[in-house]
């Protein structure tokens, strides 16, 4: 298997706090990768560094192919309406996408009710809808989303997580940060857990027994049982 | 860039801020001035000023605040990132560019209409001249603003703090010629000084420096200006690049 994303032994240090210590990661192509981890546990950071924001003080990171990183925090020009953001990011990122594809990419991500409305008065969930076709904007082999879902509703995360194996189904790479374990496993192919500045993989024949008689439980267990044996 | 520029331009109408500021102001401000000075021959004195003035908020004031939400929003390190951080903040600059060009254009004739100034000898093109080096000159210097604002509180801070400032030490409510000798010399190095008797000498016919005033208020203009475009490139294309 291609290996699109390869961490080895890598070290994260920032404002004199050791935030990743030792971590191996490895993402191949056409994988969906879900990155679970309490909060501070360096998730955010990780991908970070994976993008080249963070250097690393040892270690090594290799990527193949452009990443679309779409932040935590949803990216948007204020005081323009959804198809107006689309319109001016795609100038931007100098994309060739037409008028059409534009609404068809509203439609993908659940937005084509709320194309002409003003960023302003979209809610929190809608606002990382938005975030999410600007991302999408950006045709890349390699995504990265950090809690592209921790606003949305339930329908909402059901229609991420379906966007999640479209993207699959196309080929492209995913990696991706969320709290909403049950979803995630659901959809994964692997699953990395962050712990203690390093990443505990687990398989997909594992992430199955636990997806299918899920319980959050069951997950921690699983967790702990790695971090144990670590 | 027209795509941008045009979705600025409607970005700024929807803002409140923008709309009191850029468009309601100007009007309550004139009105309130008229009151006192209507057809007194400090109406004449306080065209060109009020000229300057508006044209000076209308650039100082949106360009640090958008610059710093764009900032603080994660949008102006992803185009750096990934797109095109020029097209970007060159469009930006042309709808705030076009923005004050209209308000001026409006407020103009209203101000002559509101204030009644007695004498007027408008020369357009020295009119259109001081505008243009005017717009280069006060948009290079609020980019500047906009470079060492990190957020919008203090965009708007230390947009204040030249507003104001400049606003004082310029000449445009008074005359400068009788303020005391250190706000004199302080007054030579606003180029909103400058602005002001290019103005005056364009909407009056008074004064006999027009040819140095447009001089050192370009000269001044384009240094801020490129000194800002070479902070903003050092900032956003290197240390907001990976």
């Amino acid at each position: 298997m291609e290996t699109v994303i390869a961490v080895a032994g890598i070290k994260l240090v920032l404002g004199g706090k050791e935030i990743i210590n030792n971590l191996d990661l490895v993402v191949y192509k056409g994988e969906l990768v879900f990155l679970a981890g309490r909060n501070g546990s360096g998730k955010s950071s990780l991908l970070n560094t994976i993008v080249g924001r963070y250097g690393v003080s040892a270690g090594t990171i290799s990527v193949s192919g452009q990443i679309a990183y779409q932040e935590q925090k949803p990216i948007y020009l204020a005081d323009m309406t959804v198809i107006e953001n689309l319109a001016c990011f795609r100038n931007l990122f100098r994309s060739s996408i037409s008028n059409p594809k534009l609404d068809t990419l509203l439609a993908r991500v659940g937005l084509s009710t709320a194309r002409n409305t003003n960023t302003s008065r979209l809610s929190g969930g809608e606002k990382q809808r938005l975030s999410l076709a600007i991302t999408l904007l950006r045709d890349r082999c390699l995504y990265l989303f950090d809690e592209a879902d921790s606003a949305m509703d339930p329908i909402g995360r059901g229609d991420y997580f379906n966007l999640l194996m479209q993207l699959k189904g196309e080929g492209r790479t995913v990696l991706w940060i969320s709290h909403h374990i049950k979803e995630s496993l659901s959809v994964a192919d692997r699953c990395y857990f962050l712990a203690q500045g390093r990443a505990f993989g687990f398989t997909g024949q594992q992430l199955g027994e636990v997806a299918s008689n899920y319980s959050e439980d069951a997950f921690a267990l699983l967790c702990e049982e790695r971090l144990v044996k670590y | 860039m027209f795509v941008l520029m045009t979705n600025f331009l409607k970005a700024n109408l929807r803002e409140k801020y923008f709309l009191f500021w850029d468009w309601l102001f100007p009007v309550i401000l004139m009105l309130g001035i008229a009151f006192f000075v209507r057809g007194q021959g400090y109406a004449t004195f306080l065209l060109p000023g009020l000229v300057t003035f508006l044209l000076f908020q209308t650039l100082v004031y949106p360009i640090p605040f958008r610059m710093a939400q764009f900032r603080e929003n994660g949008v102006l390190r992803l185009v750096a990132e990934e797109g095109s951080i020029k097209l970007f903040v060159i469009s930006f600059l042309l709808s705030r560019i076009i923005s004050s060009t209209l308000q001026v254009l409006t407020f103009l004739p209203i101000g002559i209409l509101i204030l009644s100034p007695p004498h007027i000898n408008i020369s357009v093109w020295v009119v259109l001249i001081s505008f243009g080096g005017g717009l280069i000159g006060l948009s290079g210097f609020s980019l500047l603003v906009a470079v060492f604002a990190r957020t919008v509180n203090s965009a708007l801070g230390f947009a204040q703090l030249f507003y104001i400032g400049l606003s004082a030490v310029s000449g445009l409510f008074f005359p400068i010629e009788k303020s005391p000798a250190f706000l004199q010399v302080i007054s030579q190095i606003s180029p909103v000084t400058y602005l002001r008797r290019a103005f005056q000498y364009g909407l009056t016919g008074v004064g006999d420096t027009f040819i140095i005033d447009i001089a050192v208020l370009m000269t001044i203009g384009l240094s801020t200006a490129f000194t800002a475009i070479f902070i903003v490139n050092k900032e956003l294309f290197k240390r907001l690049k990976p």
